[in-house]
């Protein structure tokens, strides 16, 4: 990696500056629609759970891959949306709105998992970790792991070392495909910052991801010296 | 990583998507061709936006009923915060911090009162007051000494059937 990255200007957001304008969101028809539920009218709310269901199981099963979880967080979802659409400040769109609890809502939930499993793993006694740990390692060289499965693993782990915002805008853009203009409309964001954004968030998963080989090297040399 | 390839970057990670397939622009292209490090960079960029892409889940939608569940649970958690959510609704929460103010207020008035005046002395006599207050002390002392000479007493009768 260049060690020039953080004295060199930030992408410019093209040749030719757009003038495309951009969306308010205080006037669409969703925002209608969030009104009558600030209002709290039960109909609209149904709408919008009717409306939101697939695309947020969609989000929560690509992130955990477990009907019974997506099916848990996502009632988790909109219950917060219920309890919280009084504070939705229309600077964004509906959607982006809700993709941001959604995700925010999984890594709750994939960070009570491992604190739970963290827990669990304390009540055993240091030889039944040992015989754990050791039949892992078996497994391991046995069958080696799904390369799908190990590059999902390692983007939870990369996405959990940004900032709520950076991560929503990555997988806005990674998983939901869309392009910067749209994330622009989307966020109320200007392109240009958008840019920025998506720049540092792939350079703090750089620098993420050499801490973590950093980190399973130094663990692999442990094991190594323990074993001598 | 360098300007040509920062300015270029998000354009050519949608377009090494197959449906937004997009040749590489040539500014980026040339320097690519020239700079190693940058395309050191570009290529661990891709991989970890080719990682992030393995979270895409097709259409999945919820079992029927799925609005009814949800509604329950927003029963469920307003049954549960009903109880402490009072506290912390904005107007409730300003009485009972003004009802307990008032309350120690009261308390401390009522402490510093009873404190300034003692009850056990006759407030229309101080004169006489004072004179029992020094009878008192006299005769304290006076018990006092009288059992410190008892016991230094016992104290010599102790060493001496020692020394014996």
């Amino acid at each position: 990696m260049t060690g020039l990255s953080g004295v060199l200007p930030f992408p410019n957001s093209g040749a030719v500056p757009r003038t495309k304008s951009r969306v308010d969101h205080r006037t669409t028809e969703e925002a209608a629609l969030v009104r009558r539920v600030q209002a709290r009218d039960e109909i609209a709310f149904r709408e919008i759970v009717e409306r939101y269901q697939a695309k947020v199981f969609s989000i929560i099963f690509g992130i955990l891959r477990n009907h019974n979880d997506a099916e848990d967080i996502a009632q988790q979802v909109f219950a917060k949306i219920y309890f919280s659409i009084k504070n939705f400040d229309f600077r964004s769109s509906l959607l982006t709105w809700i993709y941001k609890i959604t995700v925010n809502e999984c890594y709750d939930y994939l960070r009570k998992k491992r604190v739970r499993k963290l827990v669990y793993e304390s009540d055993f006694s240091e030889e039944d970790a040992l015989r754990m740990e050791n039949s892992e390692t078996v497994i391991d060289q046995a069958q080696p792991m799904d390369t799908k499965l190990a590059q999902r693993d390692l983007a939870l782990k990369l996405l959990e070392k940004l900032s709520e915002e950076d991560r929503t805008l990555l997988l806005l853009k990674e998983v939901e495909g869309h392009s910067v203009e749209e994330l622009s409309q989307m966020t109320g964001m200007n392109e240009n910052t958008i840019k920025v954004k998506l720049f540092r968030a792939r350079q703090k998963l750089v620098k993420a991801a050499q801490r973590l080989n950093r980190g399973t090297g130094q663990k692999s040399l442990e094991r190594l010296s323990g074993d001598e | 990583m360098h300007q040509p390839v920062r300015d270029n970057l998000e354009e050519h990670l949608r377009g090494i998507e197959k449906e937004y397939r997009k040749p590489v622009p040539g500014e980026m292209q040339e320097h690519l061709a020239a700079c190693e490090d940058c395309m050191a960079e570009l290529k661990t960029v891709e991989s970890h936006a080719a990682a992030i892409r393995s979270l895409r889940a097709g259409a999945v939608e919820p079992r029927a009923g799925f609005y009814a569940r949800v509604m329950n649970r927003i029963d469920e958690t307003r049954a549960k915060a009903s109880i402490w959510s009072a506290f912390l609704e904005p107007v409730f929460a300003r009485r009972i911090i003004y009802a307990s103010l008032a309350l120690v207020l009261l308390l401390g008035t009522y402490l510093v009162s009873s404190d300034s005046v003692d009850q056990s002395l006759p407030q229309s006599q101080p004169t006489m007051a004072i004179t029992q207050q020094d009878q008192k002390t006299v005769d304290a002392d006076f018990e006092n000494g009288t059992v410190a000479q008892q016991q230094r007493d016992a104290v010599l009768v102790n060493l001496a059937s020692y020394q014996e």
